[in-house]
């Protein structure tokens, strides 16, 4: 079903990992050469950034083919403008099948960017004639059309973001039904468990193989799919909003859940040492901290996330010390040190983006605009932690 | 193949020794994990949520609380981050400085927050040097340029080229020369950063600092050529917005740090489109330009990709 043999991905995962291993000084600059040497395979890479650009522009590309076609061509109307699509999707499809056949590129932004406009052209496609024909539950029909497309993308080129977009298509299927908002968040969470129990399930088998990475991921995006879709307060906690009122049962089912999934999720992640999971997992956690008040009906206070910035630092320098103080600064197999070099360049990216916020935009104009009014809005910093005084 | 194979096979073939064999396969076994990233994220947003709560609060209570209060709380905890670093920290080296404990480079990270807050607090609260309190912003910026030096600590540099970018927004936009314009202040500071950055590599004083500096740099500068570009209001900006871009793809590729090369196609993209576009009105004509120019576009970068950017 893939176009790519696997075993050249293997060779190209193991590659990464030698590379890796070289950076870390695990492997000396003569091993990693040659090790490099014996896993080359005829398919062609890129570099990340470039990788990004070649996408970026291939979009742009097929956007405007598309619309031009359209302009060029006079085409209106449902069943001229699906068809059009329709051949739209299939050429880029067909480009992306030709590209990897004759130029052996994996991973290149330009088939990638062809795959996904075929994917999202087809589903724009279904989605107007379904409208045209008046279909009863479109939405319904192109939310699986959708999730059907992402993840045959997958199947066949092996993008897991399109099989996490499959995912999140197929858990808004239920809120294109007249369920009522418990029956729509039920039903989403139990699509998103199916995907979690799929996941889990060739994940075992393939853990230290490749799709296990994938699986990883998927595993990952369905636990935080059945998170997002189980806690109320979520967006609302976030964003101020009240959510949809349910009934009682249910709310307190979801506030219990949204404690025990983190719990859950954590055991699973530290047992299995799953990174995805892990991340996705303590992300989930600090949710439930952020939305326990609205849950509760609790007024928020201007010092809580005081309190959870103290309580975030010390869970890190406790945990950090006591993994140290193990036996060989390890424990259970768990260390705070460094291993692998990408963990420093994550750190470095991050503190470089810090600077791109800008922390005297709003006290800037807040001076000019309003002198003596009160403090204005805030975030963490600048000179002025961000806020408009 | 498993992982597990691969090791096998290349421990078998000499190609590595029976001691990476072991550290290699414990790793791929996971039976050594490392957290490392997961600790650092939970004390970077715990300095974040620290600092996001301090000013939240001020905004809140600063007329209940009192001034001495506030001042009083915020100047100790600055004081105490401070004096942590400086009683821990390692002496000062223009190389790079391992931070001496885990949570080093938040403390001193929540320090510099917290003293930004109080140094706002201040400025609100009692207006001490009136038109001039850009002066803050500027002292506050020379503060964590020296902390991010002498303490070897990237977060406090970014914090403080934001905090220089915004009294350069501040300072600037009241100047006849600037005009007051957006557009000539952010090339101004991508300038000044870009020379800051290079002055202190030519110096040999924390040359690992350098790629912050030119990230920064590039966007600000390449942005306002590409904005003048897009407004045309001097003939220079679109001959300045070619060369800084042909700059930043020559150099991103002579030091393989293609982030520069994307950064000089994107923007010399985007101005060049808005030049090539300008008295076009036609929908297919600027449609096709779309087509035809992406398409070159791309070329140009497989091309450069297979030159310069292969993974293999």
């Amino acid at each position: 079903m893939s176009c790519y043999a696997r075993d050249d991905e293997e060779r190209i995962r193991m590659q990464a990992q030698v590379r890796a291993w070289g950076r870390a000084g695990l492997l000396d600059a003569d091993q990693v050469s040659a090790l490099d040497t014996r896993l080359r395979t005829p398919l062609r890479r890129t570099n990340g950034f470039l990788r990004a650009a070649l996408a970026l522009f291939s979009a742009l590309i097929i956007g405007a083919a598309v619309l031009l076609a359209f302009v060029s061509l006079n085409i209106s109307g449902d069943a001229a403008t699906t068809i059009t699509l329709v051949i739209a999707a299939i050429v880029c499809g067909a480009l992306a099948e030709y590209l990897i056949a004759s130029f052996r590129v994996y991973r290149y932004g330009v088939e990638e960017a062809l795959v996904v406009a075929a994917a999202l052209l087809i589903v724009i496609a279904f989605d107007l004639e379904a409208r045209a024909l008046a279909l009863p539950h479109h939405r319904l029909l192109t939310t699986l059309v959708g999730a059907a497309s992402g993840f045959a993308v997958y199947r066949r080129f092996g993008l897991v973001y399109a099989a996490v977009a499959a995912m999140i298509c197929a858990a808004f299927i239920p809120f294109s039904l007249e369920v009522g908002e418990v029956g729509q968040r039920m039903t989403a969470a139990v699509i998103l468990g199916a995907a979690l129990a799929w996941a889990r399930v060739l994940l075992r088998r393939h853990r230290d193989d490749v799709p296990g990475d994938d699986y990883e991921i998927l595993q990952a995006a369905a636990y935080a799919g059945i998170y997002v879709s189980l806690n109320l307060h979520l967006f609302g906690g976030i964003g101020g909003a009240s959510p949809v009122p349910v009934a009682a049962w249910f709310y307190w089912t979801t506030y219990a859940v949204t404690w025990l999934l983190p719990v859950a999720g954590l055991t699973a992640a530290i047992r299995d040492k799953d990174r995805s999971l892990l991340a996705v997992t303590l992300a989930s956690a600090l949710a439930t901290l952020v939305t326990n008040q609205p849950y509760l009906g609790w007024a928020r206070q201007t010092w809580d996330p005081i309190l959870l910035g103290v309580v975030l630092l010390a869970v890190g320098t406790v945990l950090r010390r006591w993994l140290a103080s193990g036996r060989n600064g390890h424990r259970g197999g768990f260390t705070a040190d460094r291993i692998l070099e990408s963990d420093s360049d994550v750190l470095r990216a991050v503190a470089t983006a810090s600077a791109a916020w800008p922390p005297f935009e709003s006290q800037a104009s807040a001076r000019v605009e309003q002198p003596s009014s009160q403090f204005q809005g805030g975030r963490s910093g600048g000179a002025g932690g961000g806020a408009a005084y | 193949m498993t992982t597990e194979r691969y090791l096998e096979e290349w421990r078998t073939a000499g190609l590595i020794t029976v001691e990476q064999y072991a550290r290699l396969a414990a790793l791929v076994r996971r039976q050594r994990f490392s957290v490392f990233l997961e600790l650092n994220a939970l004390l970077y947003l715990g300095v974040v949520a620290i600092a996001g709560g301090v000013a939240w609060t001020l905004r809140e209570h600063f007329a209940s609380a009192g001034d001495a209060a506030v001042l009083v709380t915020l100047t100790s905890v600055f004081a105490g981050c401070l004096w942590y670093c400086f009683a821990r920290g390692m002496p000062y080296a223009p190389e790079r400085v391992a931070a001496p404990t885990f949570s080093f480079d938040y403390v001193l990270y929540l320090g510099c927050l917290v003293f930004a807050a109080g140094i706002a607090y201040l400025e609100y609260r009692f207006h001490a040097l009136g038109v001039d309190w850009h002066y803050y912003l500027l002292a506050s910026a020379a503060l964590y340029f020296a902390l991010a030096y002498r303490f070897d600590n990237r977060f406090v540099l970014s914090l403080a080229l934001s905090t220089l970018a915004g009294w350069f927004g501040v300072r600037l936009s009241a100047s006849r020369f600037f005009g007051g314009s957006m557009r000539e202040i952010t090339l101004a500071f991508g300038i000044a950063v870009a020379g800051t950055g290079l002055l202190f590599d030519h110096l040999r004083i924390k040359r690992h600092f350098l790629e912050t500096y030119l990230h920064i740099a590039a966007n600000a500068v390449l942005f306002a050529l590409a904005s003048g570009t897009l407004d045309r209001s001097l003939a220079i900006w679109p001959l300045a917005l070619a060369a800084a871009c042909a700059a930043a793809i020559e150099r991103g590729i002579h030091f393989k740090r293609f982030a520069f090369v994307v950064y000089g196609v994107v923007y010399g993209y985007a101005g060049l489109s808005a030049e090539m576009l300008r008295a076009t009105h036609r929908e297919t004509t600027i449609l096709a330009y779309f087509v035809i120019s992406g398409a070159a576009v791309v070329i140009g970068l497989v091309l450069l990709s297979r030159r310069f950017g292969r993974e293999e």
